[in-house]
């Protein structure tokens, strides 16, 4: 058990609950007649920003569970040290405009982010967050070829299938920060 | 003490962690408003939403600085099919709501249905204003919407969100420098300020500004009398720079592979009468107003050059570069100013123009009231002494290359043309090198083919202009191009011709001419190898025909466009 690994479930659901707040209150208050800062409004370009600071975070929360797994003598944390790399390599390539380099990194990050799942399942401490995890490995595998077989007919399940993913990782993040906190 | 502050921190996930999976839970429903369409313009982008906090059409305006909430006002329009009509002027801090529930709204989405039966969707056009100190921002949003909503007043909420950051200051600060900024030097070649216009100051107080006609309703203030109605100039701002009056503009395709050279001899030899002048336009309520001769020549002058040669001779190059040599394709010595994209070329009088506001009033028994009819526009004050010697009026040579008052003008054309799908200028097709005719009967031409693969289309501007008769104006030529220091920014690329990516443009000098008392020539040769460049045509640009108090028929800035796909604008027209 990596005790240190409960700093990163905490910030897991601090990151979660503050975008898809900001994602709601947004758009409601968005139709409001009230003043508001632009960074408070639901437009595509603050949907963009807001997904562009998510993902920093989540890039630097999963950095942080690969190197204290490695620190940790686990050498699977590597696996979540390989996605953000693939990841940051994958961007930094779109930026470029090498598109099927920047394909081909991102897939690797998708693998890599499964991957990162089971690392997490392997270490999580109580059976429930191991099965919740475990069913969001199973959401993300299942999303890719759901969309090549479908293709844009079948966004609205995809859609529902990642806020499922999203709220049972939370769900786990949540478990496995109680029983790392509270004690065993 | 560690494992007390992890519990409560633990307790404190576990809470966060249940009301994220509630949130997750409303995100997909239809309770959360989500924007059906999205639009995005020159500083604001338009959002359309069919979840709405009222019942009924609303648009919902924001305007921020810095992305913070500020206080704006709102001038609102909307067109019918032939008209312009105000709706309101509203104000409000970080927010304002506009109901579209007016009879006059709705008369307009009516007239939409009923003459178009829905297959058009009509705009609303903003001036969203805010203004800090003697700045002031000006975002102009065109927002789009379908007039079965107002019609049938479905709950609609449109919300336009103004950033002004992203738009200059119309009104900027008194310019400080004592020598003036180049644009009133004789050419205002590389290196120099890219603007066309710099603000001065306020010309509230100047004799010369010249008020529009009295207002239509009976009685006038003429008598001491118990109601009457009035203007009064509410803003005057006055900028210094040329008021354009010829002009040659090119595609960068053209420039780069149609001709070899264009080669312009403005010499002119035209004359401006006695008693001709320069004219003012004013936008009231959607109409076109002449107002003036706000600068009238007191004796007759000849028109001539300002400097030396009179000739100019632009090439494609790398970069911007103005230098002396012998025109390629003629080998003429001239100036000749290598350009690396799409431009113009024109020749025009440095003066001070004015942008002006003017406020209808009413007076009952002593007490004025405003009222909600404006009169905008430009008006030329006053020519610079640089303007003449003895008997002769100076005009200066000018290059554009994306940044200048014609690129300005030509925004504005084609902003309004996007909108309305209504011309402000007139065009005649001039010569197609594909077919080496031109497509309209008679606009004079010369073409001749010389020695060594050279040939060469001459026109004599301001003969070939007037050969054929604009169109009279007889609604609004345009809110917009009548604005000075409105910056509009964002060209749209209609058929991918002259103007992309002007990244700023600032306006235009409204200087009408009353072609019956001014004349004055250009002649342009565009030199080509027959057997080797690729095709361009030419189209003669000219401003529609409007009418002055004198009754005379009148124009402002005519010119050519040489373009390298298709006429310009890839309209065919024969105007006469």
């Amino acid at each position: 058990m990596v005790r240190s690994l409960f700093w990163f479930f905490v910030g897991f659901v601090f990151v979660s609950f503050v975008s898809s707040l900001w994602l709601l209150l947004s758009s409601v208050l968005t139709v409001m007649p009230i003043p508001l800062p632009y960074w408070l409004l639901y437009t595509p370009g603050n949907m963009v920003r807001a997904g562009v600071v998510v993902a920093v975070l989540m890039l630097v929360l999963y950095t942080y569970l690969g190197v204290s797994l490695v620190l940790s003598k686990m050498n699977r944390g590597f696996v979540p040290i390989t996605m953000v790399f693939a990841f940051v390599i994958g961007m930094a390539l779109l930026l470029v405009r090498q598109a099927i380099p920047a394909l081909i990194m991102i897939i690797i990050t998708y693998v890599m982010l499964i991957g990162t799942y089971i690392v997490i399942i392997s270490i999580a401490t109580s059976r429930a967050s191991k099965a919740l995890w475990e069913t969001a490995a199973m959401v993300l595998a299942l999303i890719p070829p759901m969309l090549m077989i479908g293709g844009l007919i079948v966004i609205d399940y995809v859609r529902y299938m990642a806020i499922t993913e999203q709220a049972t990782t939370i769900i786990a993040s949540a478990i496995e920060a109680w029983k790392l906190g509270v004690g065993q | 003490m560690l494992s007390v502050s992890r519990t409560s921190l633990a307790v404190v996930v576990l809470a966060l962690a249940v009301a994220s999976i509630v949130v997750l839970a409303l995100v997909p429903s239809p309770v959360t408003p989500k924007p059906f369409m999205t639009l995005h313009g020159l500083g604001y982008e338009v959002d359309y939403y069919s979840v709405s906090a009222f019942n009924y059409p609303v648009i919902v305006f924001r305007g921020f600085m810095n992305s913070m909430p500020v206080p704006f006002t709102v001038s609102l329009f909307a067109i019918a099919p032939n008209h312009i009509y105000t709706v309101g002027y509203y104000s409000g801090y970080g927010s304002v709501v506009v109901n579209l529930t007016g009879s006059l709204v709705r008369y307009i989405a009516s007239r939409w249905v009923s003459e178009f039966n829905g297959a058009l969707n009509p705009s609303l056009i903003a001036f969203i204003t805010y203004g800090e100190g003697n700045k002031t921002w000006t975002v102009i949003a065109a927002i789009p919407y379908k007039p079965s909503w107002v019609v049938s007043q479905e709950p609609i909420e449109i919300t336009v969100n103004a950033n002004f950051t992203a738009v200059k200051p119309v009104i900027v600060m008194p310019v400080t420098k004592p020598t003036g900024t180049t644009q009133s030097k004789p050419t205002n070649g590389p290196g120099s300020d890219p603007f066309g216009y710099t603000y001065v100051g306020s010309c509230i107080g100047n004799p010369n500004v010249t008020y529009p006609p009295p207002p239509q309703q009976p009685p006038t203030c003429a008598r001491y009398g118990f109601q009457c109605y009035y203007w009064a100039l509410q803003q005057c701002s006055l900028f210094k720079g040329p008021i354009p009056l010829l002009f040659v503009g090119w595609s960068k395709n053209a420039i780069q592979n149609g001709v070899s050279s264009i080669f312009i001899d403005y010499m002119g030899g035209g004359t401006a009468q006695s008693g001709s002048g320069l004219f003012g336009t004013l936008n009231r309520s959607g109409n076109l107003i002449l107002v003036g001769p706000t600068i009238t020549f007191s004796q007759s002058y000849t028109i001539e050059t300002s400097t030396a040669t009179s000739q100019v001779c632009i090439v494609y190059g790398p970069s911007l570069t103005f230098t002396g040599g012998s025109c390629p394709a003629n080998n003429i010595p001239s100036p000749i100013y290598y350009v690396p994209s799409s431009g113009f070329f024109y020749i025009g009088l440095p003066g001070r123009v004015a942008y002006v506001a003017f406020q209808e009033y009413v007076n009952n028994y002593g007490y004025s009231t405003p009222l909600n009819v404006w009169a905008n526009g430009t008006e030329p004050l006053s020519l610079s002494p640089k303007d003449f010697a003895g008997n002769y009026l100076l005009v200066y040579p000018y290059i554009d290359v994306g940044n200048g008052s014609i690129t300005g003008m030509f925004a504005e054309v084609l902003h309004a043309y996007e909108m309305r799908r209504q011309l402000v200028v007139s065009l005649d097709d001039g010569y197609n090198s594909v077919a080496n005719v031109s497509a309209c009967p008679s606009p004079l031409y010369g073409y001749q083919e010389l020695t060594g693969n050279l040939a060469f289309v001459e026109y004599t501007l301001g003969n070939a202009i007037t050969a054929y008769s604009p169109r009279p104006v007889n609604i609004a030529p345009l809110l917009e191009s009548l604005l000075p220091g409105v910056y509009v920014g964002e060209v749209p690329t209609i058929v991918g011709h002259l103007i992309t990516g002007a990244g700023t443009v600032s306006t235009i000098a409204g200087a009408f001419i009353d072609t019956n008392h001014l004349l004055i020539g250009a002649n342009v040769y565009v030199n080509f190898n027959p057997s080797s460049s690729s095709s361009f045509y030419i189209t003669l640009i000219g401003s529609p025909q409007a009418t002055n108090p004198g009754g005379s028929s009148s124009i402002y800035p005519m010119g050519m466009i040489i373009n390298a796909s298709n006429y310009y604008l890839g309209l065919r027209e024969c105007e006469r």
